[in-house]
């Protein structure tokens, strides 16, 4: 068990997420930076898509009860721990996480992963929609069992990129949205990153509600885009001009109010590729301590 | 039929046409789809339907052929209190009487179009033509639970207490959506209000 002693400013049980309650109008929620739960995760030899916690811009103080190895990866925060490690937390002992120093989320993997019960087949929080719920003080966290096994590091942080790759959306309109430097604006959570800006309207009419996915750019008809997340409303009216790709999401979810973020075309093959790629490295940068 | 990406592993197919049988051809397109397998998720929107492939895997456009509009779908007999913050508004709107109004509405069949804006959130096709009035300009910042709503073409209720901009004609106490279960309606299921 982990007990609560502070929550943090918005810390969430997530994992992969939930798949396949898109018609019910279910989003599939699940950790914003899959890289960085994924990179936790694997720290403390979890399977890479193992419940942790997800730790926005301030975090929580936890008490564990029993010796447990945890790891912390993503946004650099003020923490007790150095990130990208596999750290032994004993028995009675506390974990405090400050403040973001750069970005905005980080995640925190404990071997064996959280096991609160799972909701329409996954652990991911989504709040608003009433499946989970932050955490709050003094709750007690459920984690599963483990097999022993050795203590493992990440050999170097994921190299810093300046642009984030988009394809074009299937209402693409030439608009001044690639190429440029946009402003996080302070309308940024898990449904949508709304950044400052007129890219230019990218169309008259809004489209009859279609599905959206995630990293889907949207335009209103204030020609300011919203970079939808994983808490996303599953259909949109408003046209998609472009799709963040997989391998750069965690640049959407890092950014933070004020960040400057640069969008750059990409195709779908470069998209895979791109992926397949980050896959490998990730997997190729964990090393036994 | 238009398909084209929307993600390295999602693809959506549009049809065009009137709203009505081009939400059939989603329908059945889904249907098919969901029934050939290979998919994490079938979503369908009002004239749209996401594939969406596995993360791990090399994503393929599956030959579906459209098949048939499924048949019927589950009725859903709801119980709607009239009398909504809004009914003297679209009254006005329409140039009918507010008892009008609720005849009209509650006259109606309706299809679950699709599920969206809100989990469990029922777009509903069907809402009589004299009743088609534009959204609310600024929305409300909390509109009720089993609030019965319309804008547009469409006719809705909202599951949970979330902000939103339909007009407000009603309200039930029907339960949409269940963290356990999932929506209690499903997009091709029909609908009437009864008025009670």
């Amino acid at each position: 068990m982990i007990i609560v002693e502070s929550p943090g400013a918005l810390t969430l049980v997530q994992d992969a997420g939930r798949v396949g309650f898109g018609s019910h109008g279910v989003p599939p929620s699940g950790a914003f930076d899959p890289w960085s739960m994924r990179a936790a995760n694997l720290v403390v030899a979890n399977d890479g898509n193992a419940a942790v916690l997800e730790i926005t811009l301030r975090g929580p103080v936890l008490r564990f009860e029993h010796e447990h190895v945890v790891a912390l990866a993503g946004s650099r925060f003020d923490a007790d721990i150095e990130p990208g490690r596999a750290i032994v937390m004993r028995a009675g002992s506390t974990l405090r996480i400050g403040r973001a120093i750069d970005g905005a989320r980080c995640y925190l993997a404990v071997r064996g992963g959280i096991a609160t019960d799972t909701i329409l087949g996954a652990r991911s929080t989504h709040v608003t929609a009433g499946l989970g719920e932050p955490l709050r003080a003094n709750a007690m966290i459920a984690l599963g069992n483990a097999a022993p096994a050795g203590l493992r590091r990440l050999r170097s942080r994921p190299s810093q990129r300046d642009h984030v790759r988009a394809l074009k959306g299937p209402q693409w309109r030439e608009t001044t949205f690639f190429e440029r430097d946009l402003v996080v604006s302070t309308h940024a959570d898990r449904t949508g990153v709304r950044l400052d800006g007129d890219v230019g309207r990218a169309s008259d009419e809004e489209i009859d509600p279609e599905p959206a996915s995630l990293g889907a750019v949207q335009v209103p008809h204030d020609g300011s885009p919203i970079v939808l997340g994983p808490d996303r409303p599953i259909t949109g009216g408003y046209p998609k001009i472009a799709v963040v790709v997989r391998a750069d999401i965690d640049l959407i979810a890092r950014a933070r109010p004020g960040d400057t973020l640069r969008f750059v075309p990409c195709t779908v093959e470069h998209a895979r590729e791109a992926f397949a790629e980050r896959e490998r490295a990730l997997y190729a940068s964990v090393e036994e301590l | 039929m238009r398909r084209t990406w929307t993600g390295e592993s999602e693809v959506i197919v549009t049809f065009d046409g009137e709203i009505e049988d081009a939400n059939t051809q989603a329908l059945a397109y889904a249907a098919a789809a969901r029934a050939s397998g290979g998919h994490d998720d079938v979503i369908v929107g009002a004239r749209s339907v996401m594939l969406v492939f596995p993360k791990n895997g090399v994503p393929r456009v599956p030959v579906v052929e459209p098949a048939r509009a499924p048949e019927g779908g589950r009725l859903h007999e709801i119980d709607v209190t009239y009398g909504g913050e809004d009914l003297d508004d679209v009254a006005e709107l329409t140039g009918l009487s507010a008892g009008d109004v609720v005849r009209a509405h509650a006259s109606a069949e309706y299809r679950v179009a699709f599920i969206g804006f809100s989990p469990g959130f029922p777009y509903l096709l069907g809402l009589p033509r004299r009743l088609h009035v534009p959204r609310l300009s600024t929305p409300r910042a909390r509109v009720p639970a089993g609030s019965v709503a319309i804008a547009d073409r469409y006719s809705g209720i909202y599951p949970d207490a979330t902000p939103g901009g339909w007009r407000l004609i009603g309200r039930t106490g029907m339960k949409l959506f269940d963290a356990g279960a999932g929506a209690s309606v499903q997009p091709g299921d029909r609908v009437h209000f009864v008025p009670r």
